[in-house]
């Protein structure tokens, strides 16, 4: 485990390293692409420009020699010494042409010599242009020589008819001549030749001068048999000619074909080199590609066997195990950035650790003290209840718990729906009717037998709010004193005003309006007394009070006069009720010393509001007109507003 | 040497009977240029003139063989030979297998030009069913007091080497006894009938009737057979020839030499006629030898030699092929060569003599073995269709039945050769059925190789490619029999 860690153990660096590898070879075979490509296209333009001029030029070089063999044919065969020397000037041009495209073709070895033969070529068809000219010549000389001969003998045949045996032999002898002129063949000629001797010896022992020239231009030298030796003669040298320049002719075709070869073999060759570049050069390409390929694949095998499989491992130790022993680390390689992950992870695991066996035991004293104390808790998880203290017990002893659902049901859903939002503390307090207390419901998670659990603490918060509830109540009180008449206890003026104000705001039914008035309160006030006054205002308040529905609002206006607040209520009731009360007032039959009816009355004028708009201070001033009207009617009566009724 | 020949000749020349008839005779002349071994024709020339001079009764019989093989025949078809051996004052030509190497019509053609009969008794063209046109049967020709019957008859072999199954050989006592009755009966008062050894093994002797003299054609040492009848082989590129004297009911032999002849001026000049300009071509030199070599007609004709196996490299490289093969009776030099030799054209003109072209064939193993089996079929008989070869290694035995003589066969490296198609380049005279070679015409000949080039020219060029050659022998060929089995058997 004290191994040395090296730079090139980092998996980066490595990773890098083989990646930075790839790259080179792509780039290698991209480069060397590039190069290639150049060299195909310098050697194709080469071809192009050099060679395949050069071969055009040899196929002319090779057509001019053809056509120099085919003028060599004719020569041998030309009819005239005119035909001869028109073909000779053409053999010249010819040559001279194949001399051109020669010089062109440079100064190689298979040149020269061909150069050489070619030179050897135009004398040699002179010579023959004269043999042939000599050969016609010695044709044309045998027809002569033939054509006299057999004059002759025609001759000496009319001169000796008076000698049979000459006769017969000039005629044999005519016979043969004749036969010379058809002979095909040298052989032929030769035998008619010697046959002429055999018939001509005679005449030479007997001395007759025509028969003497006779011989002379048969047989001499001069004669017929000399001219067709000088044929036979003739005729050899034109074949010997002949034969020797179609050798010549036959070599320079054969260089020329040679020399055509050897550039034909040069451009295959190139061309084969360049298809052997061209072979290799895919061989090195599909090697790079397959060493791209394996490396690539070691890559992926490193990978999975260094990096993805370690990996693996490790989270398999961390998943399952949740734990790198020092086995495991053997494992990885310490030395690179996984294995040092391990390590440090291993370390990170191990503190772990420590700090859950620490939490466990904390649980584990936190339950001991939770279980001892006095605490009104239970601990759960989702479903179930895992404890329960007496004293919580207490609190449910109707319920008898022993499981989540055995909470009142309002209680278990708050619960749920606090745990799900992660909720600390349930926001209403929990009354207990049986014990009339009030709890304050707080939740915590905790570990309990090492399990995640949710601690349920019930503290006790009943004075909280008893106070708080008492502090309310006192408030509504200082409230309502505010808008109470202290004599009369009715609702103020102060209350008016807001019902004004109310009403404006929401007018949504019409509203009677009984305004009351204390008739001659003045004259009573002053002989009795304020304090006898008040008695009277009080007994009259209760009787309105009284007759007031319980969606009426009963108001001490000031002074001596009420107004009644009747929603929703119809004319023929509000004037009822108005009677009601004035009659009932009278009834009391308190007696008032300077009232003309004796007792004490009331008057009231009434109005009810047509629509709903109607303000409600407007409807108030129609009945106090109808109150006004009231009073000078004489009092002790209701009147409705005209516009009411 | 030269006095012991000089020796002999004096006494030939003390020899001579003065009256007699002669007829002198030789065969196989194809060569134009003067040898070492005192073959030249201008001295055999100059020695028929010079008898002719003497003694009218003397003419000259030529056996034939001789207008080709020869590099100007390539070009002439022999029509230089006619013209020398007008000028040689050749009395009548006995045509020969050779004679018909480029056609029956070439024959023809040439009789025209001849100053001499051409004779051939026993061959008819298969156009015609007649004799060659220009050349007769049978010639009854005067000799001083006598008159000679000449008869000439080729072997049938003629058809497998040259004319391809053109012609219609008779190869029967009774046709050529039957002439020579005719010509006795014309008043022959001797029959003279040339022929070639291949011919009298169709044909024995003994079955023939009223021949006086058989003259045998024959590349090598002039040899009297027998004297009774009076059998004598003639022939070659040497200095000899054959003499026959007649004289009343009696005809004899005997071997003259003719090196210490001075040469005749006329025919030099009909030479110097169709050669004079070639040396500008003949004299180019080609390569130089590193070591000796040979070119014996027996090591071409029975097992490897080490100038063949440059010549078929060549030829395979020429060809682009797998192997390639030729016939031994393809190489004509018969000669050795030493180390340090400067070969030129005209060395490898006269070793190849035929011209000939290259094809390159498409070839089965099966087939490549049937070629082989035919190239040993008739080694004992020293046959021209022995093989050379290039790109291969075969062991033959000779002693087994025929065949069945190919023993092993790899390729240059001794590896077995695959069952597969090879590309094989053969000479056309081979690819015509030259040597009774057959090439199935099915097959896809590859024709890009066969140009107008002959085979010298690509031979030279392959050897000029390189300042120096080594001939050696490479182990291609290894007769596995005991060599003493193979005795040509000459008559």
């Amino acid at each position: 485990m004290s191994r040395k860690t090296k730079w090139f153990h980092s998996l980066r660096v490595r990773i890098s390293l083989v990646i930075l590898l790839i790259v080179l070879l792509l780039e290698a075979s991209g480069g060397l692409s590039l190069y290639y490509f150049g060299a195909l296209n310098n050697a194709v333009k080469a071809q192009a420009e050099q060679k395949l001029p050069t071969l055009r030029v040899l196929n002319e070089t090779q057509l001019g020699i053809t056509r120099l063999a085919n003028l060599s044919s004719m020569l041998s065969r030309s009819e005239s010494p005119a035909h001869s020397r028109i073909l000779m000037a053409q053999v010249t041009r010819q040559a001279n042409q194949v001399k051109l495209g020669l010089d062109a073709l440079g100064e190689g070895e298979q040149v020269q010599a061909l150069k050489q033969i070619v030179a050897s070529v135009v004398p040699s068809m002179a010579r023959i242009s004269i043999a042939k000219d000599h050969l016609d010549q010695a044709e044309h000389q045998l027809g002569e020589k033939l054509a006299q001969a057999i004059r002759l003998t025609t001759g000496a045949i009319v001169g000796a008819q008076d000698k049979p045996e000459d006769l017969a032999k000039l005629n044999i002898l005519l016979i043969n001549l004749s036969q010379l002129l058809t002979a095909d063949t040298h052989y032929a000629e030769s035998q008619i030749i010697s046959t002429i001797e055999t018939t001509m010896a005679p005449f030479a022992a007997k001395a007759v001068p025509t028969h003497v020239y006779l011989r002379l231009v048969i047989l001499g030298e001069d004669g017929v048999a000399g001219a067709l030796e000088q044929r036979a003669q003739y005729r050899a040298e034109m074949h010997g000619l002949d034969t020797q320049n179609r050798i010549l002719l036959g070599n320079v075709v054969d260089f020329g074909q040679r020399v055509y070869d050897d550039m034909q073999d040069d451009i295959v060759e190139q061309a084969r080199r360049t298809s052997e570049q061209a072979t290799l050069f895919a061989q090195f390409l599909v090697a790079i590609l397959v060493l791209q390929l394996i490396i690539a694949l070691l890559l992926i095998v490193f990978l999975h066997k260094q990096l993805f499989k370690r990996l693996q491992a490790l989270h398999g130790l961390v998943s399952r195990q949740k734990n790198i022993t020092s086995q495991d680390l053997d494992h990885f390689d310490e030395r690179n950035e996984v294995g040092a992950l391990v390590k440090q992870l291993q370390q990170y695991l191990s503190t772990i650790h420590q700090q859950q066996q620490q939490i466990a035991l904390t649980s584990q004293q936190l339950q001991t003290v939770i279980k001892h104390s006095q605490m009104k808790v239970a601990v759960m998880d989702h479903e179930h209840l895992l404890y329960c203290s007496e004293s919580l017990r207490q609190i449910f002893l109707e319920h008898n718990l022993s499981a989540v659902e055995d909470f009142p049901q309002t209680l278990i859903e708050q619960l749920r729906i606090a745990e799900a939002g992660q909720i600390k503390q349930l926001p209403e307090a929990y009354f207990d009717r049986l014990h009339q207390r009030w709890y304050d419901i707080t939740l915590d998670a905790i570990y309990w037998n090492g399990q995640a659990s949710l601690l349920v603490s019930f503290i006790d918060a009943t004075e909280r709010v008893q106070a708080a509830q008492q502090y309310e109540k006192t408030l509504i009180e200082v409230e309502s004193e505010a808008y109470i008449d202290p004599l009369t206890r009715l609702f103020n003026r102060k209350m008016f005003d807001r019902q004004v104000t109310l009403y404006d705001a929401n007018a949504q039914q019409p509203m009677a309006v009984l305004l009351f008035d204390v008739d001659h309160f003045k004259g009573y006030n002053d002989r009795l007394g304020h304090l006898q006054g008040d008695k009277v205002l009080q007994m009259v308040a209760n009787v309105i009070q009284r007759n007031t529905p319980t969606n009426g609002l009963a108001i001490r206006y000031g002074g001596e006069e009420f107004v009644v607040l009747l929603p929703a209520t119809e004319a023929e009731l509000a004037v009822n009720i108005a009677q009601t009360i004035i009659e009932d007032v009278y009834a009391q039959e308190v007696p008032h010393p300077t009232s003309p009816h004796q007792f004490l009355s009331l008057s009231c004028g009434v109005s009810v509001s047509c629509d709903s708009s109607e303000a409600l201070l407007n409807i108030f001033d129609q009945a106090d007109k109808s109150l006004y009207k009231a009073k000078h009617c004489g009092r002790n009566c209701v009147l409705l507003n005209k516009q009411a009724a | 040497m030269r006095l012991k020949t000089w020796l002999r000749f004096m006494l030939v020349l003390v020899a001579w009977p003065v009256s007699a008839e002669t007829l002198l005779f030789t065969s196989n002349t194809p060569e134009l240029y003067p040898q070492d071994n005192g073959y030249s024709l201008a001295k055999m020339a100059n020695y028929v003139a010079r008898l002719k001079q003497q003694d009218e009764a003397v003419k000259l019989l030529h056996g034939g063989d001789s207008l080709s093989p020869n590099p100007l025949s390539v070009y002439d078809h022999g029509a230089h030979l006619v013209a020398i051996f007008n000028e040689m004052s050749v009395d009548v030509l006995a045509l020969n297998r050779r004679e018909f190497n480029y056609g029956i019509d070439q024959v023809t053609l040439l009789s025209g030009q001849s100053a001499f009969p051409m004779v051939l008794s026993n061959l008819r063209d298969k156009r015609t069913n007649k004799p060659v046109a220009g050349v007769l049967t049978h010639l009854l020709m005067p000799l001083g007091r006598y008159r000679i019957g000449i008869l000439s008859a080729v072997s049938d072999s003629i058809n497998s080497t040259y004319l391809f199954d053109q012609a219609r050989v008779k190869q029967s006592a009774e046709h050529l006894n039957g002439l020579a009755a005719g010509l006795k009966s014309q008043g022959a008062d001797f029959t003279v009938l040339v022929t070639e050894a291949d011919y009298l093994e169709q044909v024995p002797l003994a079955k023939l009737k009223g021949i006086d003299v058989v003259l045998i054609t024959y590349e090598g040492p002039d040899t009297i057979v027998s004297q009774q009848p009076l059998v004598i082989r003639s022939g070659g590129i040497d200095d000899e020839m054959v003499a026959l004297d007649f004289s009343d009911q009696q005809v004899s032999g005997s071997i003259v030499k003719t090196a210490d002849e001075p040469p005749l001026r006329s025919l030099e000049a009909v030479i110097a006629r169709y050669t004079s300009q070639l040396n500008v071509v003949l004299e180019q030199p080609i390569t130089t030898l590193s070591a000796p070599m040979d070119s014996y007609r027996t090591t071409l004709r029975s097992g490897e030699s080490s100038w063949a196996n440059l010549v078929l490299d060549a030829v395979r490289d020429y060809g682009h092929a797998d192997f390639a093969a030729l016939g031994g009776g393809s190489f004509r030099g018969d000669r050795s060569y030493p180390a340090g030799y400067q070969l030129t054209r005209r060395d490898i003109q006269k070793e190849l003599p035929f011209g000939g072209r290259i094809h390159v064939v498409d070839i089965t193993l099966s087939q490549l073995k049937q070629m082989l089996e035919h190239g040993v079929s008739k080694v004992a008989a020293l046959d021209g269709r022995f093989l050379q070869v290039s790109g291969l290694i075969y062991h033959y035995d000779s002693s087994r039945p025929v065949g069945q003589r190919i023993v092993t066969l790899t390729d240059a490296k001794g590896h077995p050769l695959d069952d597969r198609v090879y590309r094989l380049a053969v000479s056309d005279y081979m690819l015509r059925g030259g040597d009774d070679y057959q090439f199935d015409q099915a097959q896809a000949y590859l024709n890009e190789a066969s140009q107008q080039r002959l085979i010298w020219n690509i031979v030279s060029d392959y050897l000029a490619n390189r300042p120096s050659v080594t001939p050696a022998i490479e182990g291609r060929i290894i007769p596995v029999s005991p060599a003493s089995h193979l005795v040509p058997s000459n008559l």
